[in-house]
């Protein structure tokens, strides 16, 4: 067998899997500023869990069956960042903070991710003004 | 599911909403995991359309004034809109129980931090007069 070697950033004890989802558009289907959401993602991945890797969005739509062949137009980004849930712990609060200030200003209706398969979201209630626009 | 993830789950306030299969990592398992996120977004966004329309009536005492000031409010803010004091009503109460909860939630928060803060300065407090107690001759030669 070949002899293994270390790689730099490269540990096995990273072995959580987190994916962040960057949505395109708002519950209302309003395209926002997604670029930059994927580098303010980055930056936190980055920062806090030792790296991040952003796939790109795949061009075009899909049809969904369920709803009578209704294209789907949302094109998210996905953001890979292979951590351990040591540092998911340790830096639950500012990823906390990221996840609502993401669902809060992008006007989502959730914020999903993540973390080992678990799919997870984090759910955002439309404000008073929207409510009242019905 | 690992205890430790769903326990970060419950921090974060987020729901779990499915377990996913193995899909494989790289372009191929993101690929396979953007069209679940599309699908559940769907989802989400017409769930939140049925429950907008799902609303209970709650029967709440307003006074003359309140409902005239909501009505004024609801004039000034969206003026080409007939939205009633009803209407506003309901949505600041929805609005702000939503704000409220997140700062009691904030308030929850910081006081378990503080309250950890002063046991583990405790627990320190102890740990070096046990030392001392169980030391004396180290201490005074040390000192």
């Amino acid at each position: 067998m070949a002899d293994s070697v270390e790689m730099p950033g490269v540990s096995k004890a990273e072995s959580t899997l987190l994916v962040l989802f960057i949505p395109s558009v708002d519950r209302h289907m309003q395209p926002i500023d997604q670029p930059k959401w994927e580098t303010a993602a980055l930056e936190v991945l980055g920062t806090r869990f030792g790296g991040a890797t952003a796939f790109p969005k795949g061009r075009g739509v899909w049809r969904d069956e369920e709803q009578g062949g209704k294209l789907i137009y949302d094109e998210p980004i996905l953001i890979h960042c292979y951590t351990n849930v040591d540092a998911v712990e340790k830096y639950l609060k500012e990823f906390h903070e990221f996840l609502v200030r993401l669902g809060q200003e992008t006007n989502q209706g959730a914020v999903g991710f993540v973390i080992d398969r678990t799919y997870m979201e984090i759910r955002f209630p439309l404000l008073p003004r929207e409510v009242a626009n019905g | 599911m690992d205890e430790r993830i769903r326990q970060i789950a419950k921090q974060l306030g987020a729901d779990i909403v499915a377990e996913l299969p193995d899909v494989g990592h790289g372009a191929l398992g993101a690929a396979h995991y953007a069209k679940f996120y599309q699908k559940r977004m769907e989802q989400v966004r017409s769930q939140a359309e049925e429950d907008d329309t799902k609303s209970r009536q709650l029967q709440v005492p307003v006074d003359e004034a309140t409902v005239r000031a909501l009505e004024a409010i609801a004039q000034l803010l969206w003026p080409q809109e007939k939205i009633g004091a009803a209407q506003l009503a309901s949505g600041l109460l929805k609005g702000m129980s939503v704000v409220i909860l997140d700062q009691l939630i904030k308030q929850v928060e910081s006081d378990r931090d503080a309250a950890k803060k002063t046991l583990d300065a405790k627990a320190a407090l102890v740990a070096a007069m046990r030392e001392i107690l169980e030391h004396p001759q180290g201490r005074q030669a040390a000192g």
